[in-house]
């Protein structure tokens, strides 16, 4: 046999180093020579030639892990720590590109391990992305204006009433704007609820506000094309008809046309010239919004409101104001009390009992929806903490079954901080490939929400990806990080130092105990989520079982405009030729017409003077609705006593069995009479019946009393026609809509009609919102479970793994695969008990918090909190199931053979 | 005890120290560690190559090839001024850490 060729031999072998080609080369001989003097060495101690061979060649037996030092030792002059492990001169981060490219490799080794982290970590990063998304568009930054930090909400409530909305007069309004000393502008908003705009096309509804010239400079804007009002046509004393048009209405009425300034169109009677056109990104959305409009599509000025000379009495508008910069909210507020206060003294018939305060616009906006956000973001936290302790798990099986490398360099005399580092930095790398994936799942998570969310959150909200997100994924990275890979790294490191194994055999020591530890973690969190999205589940169940007091089925509902008419009973007869074309039209059943519809959640309080009593410090406060005899009928509102309208009824009125309860007790109402305390010379009215109550509110507001007038007496300028028709099943009462439109236009084609609805769906609407709630809590649970299930598998796996010898001991004296079996579950069963007694801790804690969102359900509820165990004790079950049938497979002479 | 929890920062020392007396090979220098510890400590292919290369690209030791009559082609590694300089600084920190953990646990004291 020849002499080896050890330079071919170590070239052959070595993978490529990416060093210079002379430096690789030299290295190669260095090698070589090495080999070849271990070579020499052993013929000449009188080997074989074959036996010598064999001796060189063990010199080297990991080929990639020797190539992975010396690309380490070459590529870039290192500070190494000090002899005591200190690191260099504080310059930890020098080794942070070497550490990121050997984690680069390190991981491409072991695709599935560093598949299944990322995919882990994708979800729980994407899931955090989404969330902080949607709640920074809805809460943190819901009014999207440069000055939304200053922006206040200048309330007008009366006293002792907090939860009747707050509306304020003009004449109070301009004397805040006169007399405060710390705002800027003060602007007043008020809704414009029937704007039907005619001209060339056909006429047409628009969401359109009033404001002040104020209202644009207050938030910082301007207009696209054209310029915003100034205050000489904002001016009540001479009003200029003026109109700035939305971004999106331009687009569509004027078709974008940039010489749209100066055009004209018609509101009732009044003509309006456009002298600006809105950016495209401007939404007003603070309060408050005409109707149910998710967008305004015509600005006015305040002062061409019919009511803007109107009494001090007379509160319909919302005023905003803008804190002067460098003033804080609490001088403000002081000073806009001071205001109040001087107004209240001034006006004491006008102003009497009512207060005046303030409060910020933008947590005012977001009040309603932030405990869902809260909740949401909470959850999905929780499945961040779920996700990385799965890949913690995972890191400290692989940091068990690396000991063997980590050991080498411990040996060559890496510190076990330059170890951990290390780690820390493959973790990390994991973690940005998470974070990267999480951001494309984010995204496309946001479109579906943006499709398919609750209608009027996040359904064409346009939530987007901004900076904000990313800066906020990039803290999750970080936070996962630390999270996943900082225990098993110091695990690992310490373990390579051979510390950690020989000192103690206690629980943090062995890796299958941390991961238990960590499986018992998640046990206990994912029954926290588990148990909150069945509190969830079941207050969802209880609002869908609340009856809102009609038969919404089959019904239609179409809100028109009427033109101008002051003939009341030519108004009176336009409604009627359009009910009996209704009627004449097959499949429709029943037609009648109110002033609000229900589950709008539209309020028109009034105060009422009951006959024959003391007029006292609180009138009774109702709903007042107009309505036509057949309404009732139509919407299947029940009769409760007495009897409905007659069709010339003209004195008489209905009251419903709120309105009966509330302020009749104990005596029969029909046949009272009552008057309106707005109107204390007019003319009494009768009450003629009482009807069921209606929920006008959504579902899980208890019913407000009601009061209606018919509507022959006092003929509605713009009815919202309701129609039953024979349609059984929501979908079909929707293709019912348009048809039912045509019949009205053609019957009456100056009547504009706009928002028109399926009732079905308007109930189903109302609780939109929850069922979006339960259903991505519930999703998040169900991830959680997961993500449990499949850590509590590979710590159940793991501890088998390493008990297969002792397993093997115990058949071989005799134990049967029963008592194996029950020895492996009696383990999963001190785990999962563990996991459930802090999970129910945690999950009472969680729903104390969150019991706000709670619909007649205790945050205790034994089912829930029952379901929610044997949910977990069924996943826990399925999870061991494997494991445990492997541990009575153990063959106890392999097993033996092993020892 | 065994030497694996003293390898730990050692290697460094103990490599720049076995070159105090002269240039040596890698191979050589493995060979010395194993006899002189008396087999405690080894060093394999995969520590010591490149623990050498960093040291050299520390500056603290050269390599150079060297060709001897009937011998192959070797590198010998020798001690620089800055390995002379920080194997007296080593020495001093180790120094100084073994009294302070001899005035600890008094493992001198203690037969082996």
């Amino acid at each position: 046999m020849s002499h080896p060729n050890w330079n071919e031999y170590v070239r052959v072998r070595l993978p490529q180093l990416g060093l210079r080609p002379e430096r690789e080369s030299e290295v190669i001989a260095e090698l070589a020579a090495e080999f070849d003097q271990a070579y020499l060495e052993a013929l000449q101690s009188g080997a074989s030639e074959a036996e010598a061979r064999v001796a060189a060649e063990g010199h080297v037996r990991d080929w990639n892990l020797l190539a992975d030092e010396l690309r380490a030792a070459n590529h870039r002059p290192v500070a190494e720590p000090d002899a005591l492990g200190r690191p260099a001169g504080g310059a930890w981060w020098r080794g942070i590109p070497q550490d990121l490219a050997f984690a680069w490799r390190a991981l491409r080794k072991q695709p599935v391990f560093a598949a299944v982290s990322i995919v882990t970590l994708a979800f729980g990063i994407g899931g955090n992305t989404t969330i902080f998304a949607v709640a920074d568009h809805l809460l943190w930054r819901a009014l999207p204006y440069s000055t939304a930090a200053r922006l206040l909400s200048i309330e007008n409530t009366k006293a002792g009433q907090p939860e009747i909305d707050s509306w304020c007069s003009i004449d109070n309004m301009l004397e805040i704007r006169q007399r405060n000393r710390t705002l800027e502008y003060v602007a007043g908003v008020s809704p414009l609820w029937n704007a039907v705009v005619r001209g060339d096309a056909e006429p047409e509804h628009v969401e359109s506000l009033y404001v002040s010239a104020d209202f644009f400079p207050l938030l910082g804007v301007n207009a696209a094309v054209g310029r915003v009002f100034t205050r000489e046509e904002d001016d009540r004393a001479k009003p200029v008809a003026v109109a700035v048009l939305s971004h999106g209405y331009w687009l569509r009425r004027f078709n974008g046309d940039r010489n749209v300034i100066g055009r004209t169109f018609r509101i009732d009677n009044r003509v309006f010239s456009v002298i600006g056109v809105m950016p495209a990104d401007f939404r007003w959305r603070g309060e408050p919004l005409a109707g149910t409009a998710t967008e305004i599509q015509l600005w006015l000025p305040l002062a061409a409101n019919q009511l803007a000379n109107s009494r001090r009495t007379v509160r319909f508008l919302k005023p905003v104001g803008l804190v002067k910069a460098g003033v804080n909210e609490e001088a403000a507020r002081k000073d806009l009390e001071r205001v109040g206060a001087e107004l209240i003294a001034e006006h004491p018939g006008d102003n009497g009992g009512l207060q005046f305060s303030a409060v910020l616009l933008q947590p005012k906006v977001s009040k309603r929806i932030r405990p869902s956000m809260q909740l949401l973001l909470a959850s999905v936290a929780f499945v961040l903490l779920m996700a990385s302790s799965n890949v913690a798990s995972l890191l400290l099986a692989r940091g068990a079954a690396r000991r063997r490398e980590l050991s080498v360099r411990v040996a060559l005399g890496a510190s076990v901080w330059r170890i951990v580092q290390q780690l820390v930095t493959e973790s990390l790398v994991i973690a940005i490939c998470g974070g990267v994936a999480g951001l494309a799942l984010a995204m496309s998570a946001l479109r579906l929400l943006g499709k398919f969310g609750p209608a009027g959150i996040v359904q064409g909200a346009r939530i987007g990806l901004d900076w904000r997100a990313v800066l906020f994924t990039g803290g999750v990275v970080v936070a996962a990080t630390l999270l996943a890979g900082l225990a098993p790294a110091i695990r690992a490191a310490l373990g390579a130092t051979g510390a950690v194994m020989r000192e103690g055999r206690g629980n943090i020591g062995h890796p299958s105990a941390a991961r238990m530890t960590l499986a018992t973690l998640q046990i206990a969190f994912a029954l926290a989520l588990v148990t909150g999205a069945g509190l969830l589940i079941r207050s969802f169940l209880n609002v869908i079982q609340i009856q809102p007091g009609f038969q919404s089925q089959g019904v239609v509902s179409i809100a028109t405009q009427l033109p101008p008419e002051p003939n009341m009973a030519r108004r009176y007869a336009m409604y009627e030729s359009m009910k009996h074309a209704l009627l004449a039209t097959p499949g429709v059943v029943a037609v009648g017409a109110v002033s609000r519809l229900p589950m709008l959640g539209q309020n028109l309080g009034s105060l009422l003077i009951v006959e024959g009593r003391a007029r006292d410090q609180h009138p009774p406060e109702v709903e007042y609705r107009v309505a036509t005899p057949s309404y009732f009928g139509a919407m299947g509102i029940p009769l409760k006593a007495g009897r409905l309208f007659h069709d010339r009824d003209s004195s008489a009125m209905l009251i419903d069995e709120v309105t009966a309860k509330r302020h009749f007790p104990n005596e029969d109402p029909v046949g009272k009479r009552l008057m309106f305390l707005a109107n204390a010379n007019g003319p009494w009215f009768t009450i003629v019946g009482v009807v069921g109550a209606v929920r006008h509110f959504g579902l899980e507001s208890e019913p407000r009393p009601i009061i209606y007038r018919l509507a022959a007496a006092s003929p509605l300028n713009a009815p919202i026609l309701v129609i039953k028709t024979a349609s059984s099943s929501p979908e079909t009462t929707g293709q019912w809509i348009q048809p039912l439109a045509r019949v009205i236009r053609q019957t009456q084609p100056s009547v504009a009609t706009y928002e028109m609805h399926a009732l079905e769906g308007l109930v189903v609407r109302s609780t939109a919102e929850r069922r979006f709630l339960m259903w991505v809590v519930t999703a998040f649970a169900a991830a959680a479970l997961l993500l449990a299930a499949i850590g509590f598998y590979g710590a159940i796996s793991q501890s088998v793994a390493s008990r297969t010898q002792e397993i093997g001991v115990r058949m071989a004296l005799g134990a049967s695969p029963s008592e194996v079996l029950s020895m492996v579950f009696a383990e999963c069963a001190r785990v999962a008990g563990l996991g459930i007694v802090i999970g129910l801790g945690l999950s009472w804690v969680a729903a104390r918090v969150a019991q706000k969102l709670l619909f007649l359900v205790q945050p205790h509820d034994a089912l829930v909190m029952v379901s929610a165990v044997v949910t977990l004790l069924v996943a826990g079950g399925i999870a061991s199931y494997a494991p445990a049938r492997r541990a009575t497979r153990v063959d106890p002479l392999v097993a033996l053979r092993e020892e | 005890m065994k030497p694996s929890e003293l390898q730990q920062n050692s290697a460094e020392l103990v490599l720049l120290a076995l070159l105090e007396d002269g240039p040596r090979h890698g191979y050589e220098l493995a060979k010395l560690v194993e006899a002189k510890s008396a087999s405690l400590l080894q060093y394999q292919v995969a520590s010591i190559y490149p623990m050498l290369h960093r040291l050299e690209r520390k500056g603290l030791i050269q390599g150079k090839w060297v060709e001897r009559a009937d011998e192959r082609r070797r590198r010998f590694y020798s001690l620089t001024a800055a390995g002379r300089k920080a194997l007296a600084r080593q020495r001093r920190e180790w120094l100084q850490f073994f009294t302070a953990l001899n005035r600890l646990t008094r493992f001198r004291d203690v037969p082996s």
